[in-house]
């Protein structure tokens, strides 16, 4: 048999999202591909054409593409929007499998706090540490308190890509939205056959 | 004319193959391996014509030679790299149809590299091993030419080594620079387009010494550059080189050295497809550079016109491009005009094999269906034609 690959799609509620999530993501993968008994290439995450926000259908109709050509398609909400992903898995009973759920609690914010080490680099005059719950999901409002700890010299979104790539897994499986995330997407690799 | 590039151990490329046909339209994003293979065909050409260590220090691109060697997980270059090619080649028999490879073992420094070439006919290639599956031939017609083909009649393969040393010599990267053309050129210069452009003038004074070839060349030129009304070219014999003018309509003609960038792009680039003197292989990197798009599907379309047909070839090495883009417009020409020559090139991550990740460079076609992963998707292609569209914009 030949080599697989692993094709990856994501649908995310904005276009800053998918700044953070595409390299963790990647990052992510490469973690969970160590336990990999067959091996397999993976090129990267790809992102859909349209926004999780949009109308249901629309939404319905872009998974059902995605599915066609990836094995595993990621939709990401806020957790306040739980049920949308739930909602969307319940129309693809056959491919429900290859559905996975990327809900951080409140906000994908939250996520970015996670590392002070990562923090600590984006805004390095700064002493962010004491400025960031050490729960983050606690957060009430991520986006204010990333915007504080970056320090406020410019618009944070332009930190995502760097933050995605910086912040250390280890603190963010101490994150239990994240961990329900890595563990769904572990299955859905194990049902693959991937892990 | 190449066939078919086989690349291994060199840079990002493992185990790589890829079917050439005349027209190639290499498409991915930056440091995707498009460079990387424009440059291992360079270097196989000069192997072949000299398989010795300082080749590869002279003709190393990006780096020293020990950079060529695609890095284990451990950073140790792997053993040995393998550059092979599958390459029609017209000798005294007609057409032979041989596999060069050329392997370079690595040795740590001071040690030379070590260098040896392969010739072989593809046919034997395969016909050795029964697990190897050979890749579809050119199909060349045999029996109206009276050409012959080493798969039916065996040719031995030192009997075409120097034919072979004569086309690779014909394997050229190009990536014409403006401020190079802008010099004149020598009456004496009898080379092809050098790899920046600066003969260009030479060129243009070997095309119009043909009519026919002369015209052809400026009805090409005028259809990208359509205020340009006439090109002339004349042998200044005080000086011992080529005066050349550009009449655009309604101005005063002006020389290179006056023109802008894009002209001068693309004359450079249609003047390298139209020379009588050398046909071959040309592998141009990014034509679309300093050209309006409007003007990147007509360049496209001329350049395949000047590529030859393996069914229909007499003599000589026929021609043959290869283009890397990252043009959208130069993707949507030509998926129009030739979706068969489009390739994608990209990297991967290697995971498994008990060893870490490491990244490896993949060519993909453009398809419908199929194993997923494997193919280039609507969905990417769609990204790829509209980067600030409803992709981007989300719905």
């Amino acid at each position: 048999m030949g080599r697989r690959y692993l094709s990856l799609a994501l649908l995310t509620e904005g276009a800053s999202d998918q700044w953070f999530l595409v390299p963790l993501i990647d990052r992510q993968i490469a973690e969970l591909a160590l336990e990999t008994p067959v091996g397999f290439d993976y090129s990267g995450v790809d992102v859909g054409e349209c926004f999780t926000v949009a109308h249901r259908d629309l939404v319905v109709c872009e998974v059902t593409d995605l599915l066609c050509y990836y094995d595993i398609v990621m939709i990401h909400h806020d957790h306040n929007e739980r049920g949308k992903v739930d909602a969307i898995r319940d129309r693809f009973p056959d491919d429900a499998h290859r559905i996975v759920a990327l809900v951080p609690v409140r906000e994908t914010e939250a996520w970015m706090l996670a590392d002070p080490a990562a923090l600590k680099e984006a805004a390095p005059a700064r002493d962010t540490v004491w400025e960031v719950p050490h729960d983050v999901e606690k957060a009430a409002d991520p986006k204010a308190v990333l915007r504080t700890a970056l320090g406020g010299r410019r618009d944070a979104e332009r930190d995502f890509g760097r933050l995605g790539q910086a912040v250390a897994l280890e603190a963010l499986r101490k994150v239990p939205a994240y961990r329900a995330w890595t563990a769904e997407l572990r299955r859905a690799m194990e049902r693959l056959r991937f892990l | 004319m190449i066939t078919r590039i086989e690349i291994d151990g060199y840079k990002s490329f493992d185990d790589f193959a890829l079917d050439l046909p005349p027209f190639t339209v290499l498409v991915g994003a930056n440091a995707s391996g498009k460079s990387n293979l424009l440059e291992a065909v360079d270097l196989l050409g000069q192997l072949i014509r000299e398989p010795t260590s300082q080749t590869l220090v002279d003709h190393a691109r990006r780096g020293g030679p020990k950079e060529l060697f695609r890095r284990g997980p451990d950073g140790v270059p792997v053993g040995a790299m393998r550059i092979a090619a599958h390459v029609l080649v017209h000798g005294y028999a007609g057409y032979c149809h041989l596999r060069v490879e050329a392997r370079v073992t690595y040795a740590d420094p001071p040690d030379p590299l070590r260098v040896d070439t392969d010739v072989l006919n593809v046919h034997d290639h395969y016909g050795y091993d029964p697990d190897r599956i050979p890749p579809p031939l050119p199909d060349l017609n045999l029996g109206e030419t009276g050409q012959l083909h080493c798969t039916e009649v065996p040719v031995q393969d030192a009997a075409y080594r120097r034919e072979l040393a004569e086309t690779s010599g014909n394997w050229r990267i190009l990536e014409p620079s403006p401020k190079a053309m802008r010099v004149v050129s020598s009456t004496y210069d009898t080379a092809p387009l050098a790899e920046d452009g600066k003969n260009l003038g030479a060129v243009l004074g070997r095309i119009a010494r043909g009519p026919e070839a002369w015209y052809d060349f400026r009805a090409d030129a005028v259809a990208l550059l359509p205020d340009l009304v006439d090109i002339a070219v004349a042998a200044n014999a005080e000086w011992g080189q080529w005066d050349v003018w550009l009449q655009h309509r309604h101005e005063h003609r002006v020389p290179p050295g006056a023109a802008s960038a894009g002209t001068l792009r693309i004359l450079a680039l249609l003047a390298a497809a139209h020379d009588p003197a050398h046909e071959g292989l040309l592998l141009i990197e990014e034509p679309e550079n300093g050209l309006h798009p409007t003007r990147v599907p007509q360049l496209l379309s001329r350049l395949k016109a000047r590529t030859s047909d393996p069914a229909t070839l007499t003599s000589g090495d026929g021609r043959q491009i290869v283009i890397t883009t990252h043009s959208p417009v130069a993707l949507a020409a030509a998926l129009e005009d030739a979706p068969d020559s489009v390739v994608f090139l990209d990297t991967v991550t290697r995971f498994g094999d008990g060893l870490p990740p490491r990244r490896l460079t993949r060519a993909r076609e453009v398809a419908d269906s199929g194993e997923r992963g494997t193919f280039v998707t609507p969905l990417e292609v769609r990204k790829y034609l509209d980067p600030t569209g409803r992709y981007a914009r989300g719905a």
